[in-house]
Parts: C-alpha cells; structure tokens; sequence
C-alpha cells in the first residue's frame, strides 16, 4: 500500500490530479477494524482542460501506463493494488473530498475521507455491505452525529437515514 | 453471533494505527490472491460442478 500511495502522491506533485482522498472499505479501515477489500477507491479531482468543461481520466491511465503500471477491467495497479479513480460526481462528493481528514502511512502522507462522509456515502449506496459498515461506526463510536446529522441533511439522506435507524438500529 | 468478546476484538484492531492496519490489509489480500490461484481451489469448482451439474 505505501508504494500505491507514493504513486497517486507523485501524480499529484506532477498536476495529473488534483486533490485526493481514500473511500470505500480501505478509507473505513482508517476508523475500523481492517476489512477484506479487492480494491482501494480513490476520490479525486482532475485538472480542468482550458476551453473544456469536460473530465477525463485519461491522463491518469496514460501517466500510470506510462510509469509501467497496468489496466485490470476497471482498475488500475499501482504497486499491489488495484486503484478505482473516482472523481466526485455530486455536491455530497465534493465536500467529502474537501474535509478529508491527512494521516500518514509508514511515512507517507494521505488523505481519508472523514468518517461522517463515508457513513454518508454507504448510506446512499445501500449494498447490505455498506449497511453493514455504518453499523460499525456507530457502535465504534467514530463518527460524529451532529456533524453527520447535517451532511445528511445537506444532501438529502435525512429520510433514508431515519428508514436505515428504524430498520437496523431500533429492532 | 456477535459476542462480547468479537465487539471487543473489533474494538482492538480498530485502535491500532493505520499503517498496521493497511499491513493486515496487504496481508488479507496475498492471503486471497494464494487462495485463489491455489489448484485445491479448481478442484474445489470442479467439485462443485459435478455435484450441481452447473
């Protein structure tokens, strides 16, 4: 994992992404126990083209191929990992990605979205898996409930959260 | 069944620091990749195939 993160941290010092910060099972590892996980999700921005409004991730897959790693389906390996790029597709992303918490891995410095932002993102996905693992936050205590209460409510998941508390909380 | 004893395990792992846990990471992913590949597993499917017929 260090030589992913030195990776993306090199792609990030040579303007091919922007800002950067880890979701998914790996950016939870952060505030819970490990979980198995095939992949580390990515949140990133990229760069604007001038004249474009339009995002690619083609720099990212021509920078990396160029540094000798390769295409697996959706993923890319960087080191042992196969790396989603995910640059945030809502307001809710975006925020997350700008309050994403630094931390260190054996030396090298990191972004991990925030534990209230992950609850968040699981809640809207809604898999059994990701229901599973706002469980965990909860009863780890991680995650912050006022300030989870207002991403919620922000971004329009006051509802399904209290559908989510009354289902798997209150039996 | 969650015990009070797998709650307080849970707790343990997730106190330590993220780099440790990222190694238990690098480690629960070799640990499947092994499995995997492994020829036990393809007589494993195989097994499987026979007994389904699928």
């Amino acid at each position: 994992m260090k030589s992913t993160l030195e990776t993306i941290n090199r792609m990030q010092s040579d303007g091919v992404i922007g800002q950067y910060a880890i979701g998914g099972a790996v950016g939870a590892t952060f505030y819970l126990e490990p979980s198995a996980t095939v992949d580390v999700d990515v949140f990133v921005t990229l760069p604007t083209v001038p004249g474009s409004s339009l995002l690619s991730l083609a720099p990212i897959y021509d920078y990396l191929t160029v540094h000798g790693c390769t295409l697996e389906g959706e993923h890319i390996i960087i080191g042992d990992w196969p790396v989603q790029f995910l640059p945030p597709h809502d307001a809710m992303e975006q925020e997350a990605l700008a309050e994403a918490v630094e931390t260190e891995v054996q030396g090298v410095r990191t972004r991990v979205l925030s534990a209230e932002h992950l609850v968040a993102i699981a809640l809207r996905a809604g898999r059994a898996k990701d229901y599973a693992r706002i469980v965990q936050f909860l009863e780890l205590g991680v995650a912050d409930l006022d300030r989870l209460n207002g991403i919620l409510v922000r971004h329009g998941l006051a509802d399904k959260w209290e559908r989510f508390k009354r289902k798997y909380l209150e039996e | 069944m969650d015990t009070a004893l797998d709650r307080e395990r849970r707790k343990r792992l997730a106190s330590l620091p993220f780099s440790q846990k990222l190694k238990i990471l690098d480690k629960l992913r070799n640990r499947a990749r092994v499995i995997a590949s492994s020829p036990l597993r393809e007589k494993a499917i195989h097994f499987v195939s026979i007994r389904t017929g699928k």
